[in-house]
């Protein structure tokens, strides 16, 4: 059995279909835990669109899922299943805080690429092990880096705790030292958790577009993943794009930590990412692994993350019900009859028209 | 020697929810549906265990439930796969972040806290030692003090070896896994076969859930099978579904977790010990299509035809 990741496009169709589906699902879990549906929904949909403050939230919980979800496409494409997404997030965003913290008197533009870089490093370097464990010794590159994920979570709380610790060997959060104010990103509006960090995830998804579509190198990735032998015939390394891919997906992935932390932490926190890593991954097989759906896809489960926050402080429905949302729509959009029983459904339609009919006259 | 016995006692214990879960992936995989909502049915498993244990102050029925919710979440990925087209891999991951995102949310509604529930309420699993056998002096460990699921799940795998390659069920869902257009020929429900096949991994991992949360210790906590469902995945993968070489894997696996625990003890950085058993399982997933290799390129320079 081999978990070789075949591409498949959603089709709009089926990603209404799921949507629809699971809120109605969505909505049976809520009433089972005693609350509205309707006013759960109601209140997610206000804290997420409904003000200002709202917005500037959505806003920010877009922002990392760009770059994970970038980095996951970008993958995927690729034909590799990078779920390391995560864990690369949190090496990136390790240097990146060291870098932000470290390096100081150096004007503002400057630190932050200089934290960019770091985030790249960190998280490229942590998908080196991946890719080697793929490109030389053929292992499945999904076990790896799912387990990767959990040694990056591990490595890094031990990192702050005996090494990095804010506040000597008697802080009291795991916590490193505060960035710079030269390597913070400035916030879009005063008091709100919005940060410049979306344009360089905007600008992120424009760069997948252009790879993808315009160099080179999109064109070895995307016929590598549709077809690895044929890429070979045609004179693609398929094994040097496979080793590109996932470094850079790795690196994409770091650059999301650390516009996290320059943007809204301003330091390492340990585990303060709310699987920000598995959301990348449903955004790109939501957005069928292209730069525009990815994008949309962002928006989407930011709205949602924004919303049952909102919900969370307004009713005592946790925010988990965002993840199981969002995996019941992933179920069903990943399903390749779903389309074909939309046919069905209007056949039903007609059938009962013509039954209603017959019984008039 | 006294330390062997205990490491040996706990490497038993701990590694019953990996062995269980893998021998249960095993139908799956061998049907042809490779089941990756492995963690799912796992932390399902547990909570339902916790619930089963807590309101009926019986820690058997905390099994049940664990069973029957298993067997739920593996009807359901089969039908979703199976019937509806599914990818596999897309459904399975979904699947595992319903899991974990449902058992979060039902943490409040049904046991009214966050994070996580201890109660002396909840019913542990009986733990019984096996009178003659766990005498002998350094295996005796494994048959000390262990917990039904435990035994039970020793007996599985002889009994999984046994049906997969004896029995005429057995080889219906073999032949279903390695060329199922033969098997439809012949008149073999395959899609029937891999659905049923999936409730029994299911039913499995949801047993190995309990074991987790009500044999281990007596709670639930979020996410609390930390990945162990993924790494009964990478060892029934890596073994090709062989049952023997399942079982192998998964007491490796489980001695690595052990160790962790003990070396915990000695005072090294908990985090970086932690690490151990994903550490163990990359390297094994590294090393092993590596191995292949050197195997098949023995054979070849025997001068033989070699089929994959």
């Amino acid at each position: 059995m081999n978990f070789e990741f075949r591409q498949r496009s959603s089709k709009i169709n089926t990603v209404l279909i799921s949507i629809i589906i699971s809120i109605i699902i969505g909505g049976f879990i809520i009433a089972f835990a005693g609350h509205n549906p309707i006013g759960v929904y109601s209140k997610l949909i206000k804290g997420a669109l409904g003000s200002k403050f709202a917005i500037a939230s959505t806003i920010r919980w877009t922002t990392p899922i760009l770059f994970t979800g970038v980095a996951a496409a970008f993958a995927f494409k690729g034909g590799m299943f990078n779920i390391g997404v995560e864990g690369q997030l949190y090496m990136g965003a390790f240097l990146s805080a060291l870098v932000g913290y470290m390096i100081q008197g150096v004007p503002k533009p400057l630190h932050i690429f200089l934290c960019i870089v770091a985030g790249a490093i960190g998280g490229a370097m942590w998908a080196l092990i991946p890719a080697i464990s793929k490109v030389y010794f053929g292992a499945s590159e999904m076990v790896v880096t799912l387990m990767t994920n959990y040694v990056a979570m591990y490595i890094t709380d031990y990192l702050v705790k005996y090494h990095f610790l804010a506040g000597g060997a008697f802080g009291s959060t795991l916590v490193t030292k505060e960035i710079e104010d030269t390597a913070k990103l400035t916030k879009l509006w005063s008091n709100m958790s919005a940060h410049t960090g979306i344009l360089f995830g905007l600008l992120m998804v424009f760069l997948f577009w252009i790879i993808l579509n315009k160099t080179k190198l999109g064109y070895e990735v995307h016929i590598s993943g549709i077809n690895p032998k044929f890429a070979r015939y045609g004179g693609v390394s398929v094994n040097k794009v496979r080793m590109s891919v996932i470094l850079i997906s790795g690196a994409i992935a770091g650059i999301g930590g650390s516009v996290e932390v320059m943007g809204y932490l301003y330091k390492f926190m340990s585990r303060f990412s709310p699987d920000f890593g598995f959301d990348g991954l449903a955004v790109a097989l939501l957005g069928g692994n292209t730069p525009f759906g990815v994008l949309l896809g962002a928006v989407f489960i930011g709205i949602i993350k924004a919303g049952s926050l909102q919900v969370e402080r307004a009713t005592a429905v946790s925010r988990s019900l965002a993840m199981i949302i969002q995996g019941i729509i992933i179920t069903f959009v990943s399903c390749k009859n779903m389309a074909i029983h939309v046919p069905m459904i209007k056949n039903v339609k007609n059938l009962f028209l013509k039954y209603s009919r017959k019984e008039k006259s | 020697m006294n330390f062997i016995y205990s490491l040996l006692m706990v490497t038993a214990r701990i590694s019953t929810p990996i062995l269980l879960a893998s021998t249960g992936a095993i139908y799956s995989e061998k049907s042809g549906l490779p089941n990756i909502s492995l963690d799912a049915a796992m932390i399902m498993g547990s909570f339902m265990a916790v619930y089963g244990s807590f309101f009926y102050a019986n820690s058997n029925i905390g099994i049940l439930y664990a069973a029957i919710i298993g067997a739920i979440i593996g009807l359901l990925y089969g039908i979703v796969c199976v019937y509806l087209g599914g990818d596999e891999t897309v459904v399975g991951i979904s699947f595992n972040l319903i899991g974990w995102g449902l058992t979060t949310f039902l943490l409040p509604v049904i046991f009214g806290t966050t994070g996580s529930f201890v109660s002396s309420d909840i019913i542990p699993l009986a733990k019984a030692s096996i009178p003659l056998l766990s005498s002998i002096p350094l295996i005796g460990g494994i048959f000390t003090n262990q917990t039904s699921i435990t035994y039970f799940s020793w007996i599985f795998v002889i009994i999984t070896s046994i049906f997969l390659s004896k029995s005429k069920m057995g080889m219906i869902v073999r032949t279903c896994g390695e060329n199922p257009q033969a098997a439809s020929t012949v008149g073999y429900n395959v899609k029937l076969t891999r659905l049923l096949c999936s409730i029994i991994t299911g039913c499995m991992c949801g047993i190995a859930g309990a074991h987790l949360s009500i044999g281990l210790m007596a709670m639930f906590s979020e996410k609390m099978t930390a990945g162990r469902g993924f790494i009964a995945l990478a060892a029934v993968t890596y073994a090709k579904a062989d049952p023997k070489k399942v079982l192998f894997i998964s007491i490796l696996f489980g001695f690595s977790d052990a160790l962790s625990n003990y070396l915990q003890l000695l005072n090294w950085p908990s985090d970086l010990i932690l690490c151990i058993p994903y550490i163990f399982v990359v390297i094994f997933v590294v090393l092993d299509p590596f191995i292949n290799n050197m195997k098949i390129k023995k054979i070849k320079a025997l001068g033989e035809n070699v089929s994959l």
